[in-house]
């Protein structure tokens, strides 16, 4: 350490490369999770990168050494409590979805939408499984149909509106 | 990036490091420093008239002195947490509660002076013709910004006992300082005015430390 306090390169290779496997030594008695190993050794060799013109060659290395990895590893846990903290607790979604009063719904809705799709004329029909079945844009769709853009977006708007009609008379005819 | 590779990269950035100065030359020259920023800010502010008339006062004497060695106490020892394998040894436990100790005592001379009563400090603290703890707080920014800008310089580790004891530091000079140019000798306007916005300021300095001195 002294040496690379002189600028060193070599000495400081050296070192930090000796330091890896005992810092990893280190490391696993104190972190369970092992994948995160690796990010608190960079941190640490970082943080003796940053703090090295505090080390007195005088006194002994290692005992400065483990004070920085012992702060690291402090503020690794601490990032991890704070994690853990900020986290909501996971929503069970299933129990929405899954409801049975729900699905049921929702069931009679797509049922619905199936129906009016069905009763449409075979262009607007296309049109409509295009756009919102198969997920395509306007202008793919009028590529795909050879219809000029403006054509399809008011077929849409007419087959919009027929669907709407049918779901109506429907909802009606079910209550 | 793995590890080989930022090896690398630390090592090609390396240049000669310039090793870091003992506490006990960082705390006198920032102790010369902050002396001499508190002298100008005690002459602008005007000094008391009866300064020479204090002089002869053994206690103001006495008092001025104690606040010195607690704030170079106190300063010394958060230069010497710039040092992460810096442990409070024996020594530096009782330097410390020495420090504290020290105001701990004036304070409670105050407070034995007006018989412990606590509505009197009430009464000094909302005094708006005399609000001298405005000007230790002022007297303080400067000297913390450095004592601040210092210890970023080092790795500190426990950085609420650093802050703590360096703020503690600035506060005894400028609550000391703010006597000087204050005119008002009563107890009570010196307890509440100068000498409990020591411990204040100090836990200021706590908060500062946890914030400013992350590396």
């Amino acid at each position: 350490m002294a040496r690379s306090q002189q600028g060193d390169k070599q000495a400081y290779t050296q070192l930090l490369t000796s330091l890896q496997s005992i810092l990893q030594e280190y490391l696993y008695k104190r972190i369970f999770d092992p994948s995160s190993v690796d990010d608190v050794l960079q941190n640490i060799l970082i943080a003796v990168d940053k703090a090295k013109a505090t080390y007195t060659p005088s006194k002994p290395f290692y005992p400065w050494l483990y004070a920085i990895a012992q702060y690291k590893v402090i503020d690794y846990i601490r990032q991890q409590e704070r994690k853990i903290a900020k986290e909501t607790e996971f929503e069970p979604i299933s129990e929405t979805f899954c409801a049975p009063e729900t699905n049921k719904e929702t069931e009679e809705a797509f049922e619905l939408i199936h129906l009016a799709l069905e009763k449409l004329p075979e262009k607007k029909r296309n049109i409509v499984t295009l756009l919102k079945i198969e997920g395509y844009s306007i202008e793919e769709v009028a590529e795909k149909t050879g219809i000029s853009i403006a054509n399809v977006k008011v077929t849409a708007h007419r087959a919009y509106k027929d669907m709407r009609l049918t779901i109506e008379k429907l909802d009606k005819k079910y209550d | 990036m793995n590890n080989k590779d930022l090896i690398k990269n630390l090592t090609d950035n390396l240049e000669p490091t310039q090793k870091l100065p003992s506490a006990l030359f960082l705390s006198l020259k920032w102790l010369s420093i902050t002396v001499l920023c508190l002298f100008v800010f005690a002459v602008i502010a005007g000094l008391r008239k009866d300064i020479d008339m204090m002089a002869y006062n053994h206690y103001f004497i006495f008092e001025t002195l104690l606040g010195l060695i607690a704030s170079l106490i106190a300063g010394y020892l958060s230069f010497c947490f710039m040092r992460p394998d810096f442990k409070l040894t024996n020594i530096s436990y009782v330097l410390a509660c020495a420090s504290i100790g020290i105001w701990l005592y004036l304070i409670s001379y105050y407070l034995i002076e007006i018989d412990f009563n606590l509505s009197l400090i009430a009464k000094e603290f909302i005094n708006i013709e005399q609000l001298c703890s405005i000007e230790v707080f002022a007297f303080s920014i400067i000297p913390i910004t450095y004592l601040f800008s210092i210890l970023q310089k080092g790795a500190v580790i426990q950085k609420m006992k650093a802050g703590f004891l360096g703020v503690l530091s600035v506060a005894s000079l400028s609550s000391i300082t703010s006597r000087y140019t204050c005119s008002s000798d009563m107890p009570s306007h010196i307890l509440a005015q100068h000498f409990l916005e020591v411990f204040i300021i100090g836990f200021i300095g706590i908060l500062l430390a946890k914030k400013i001195l992350k590396w």
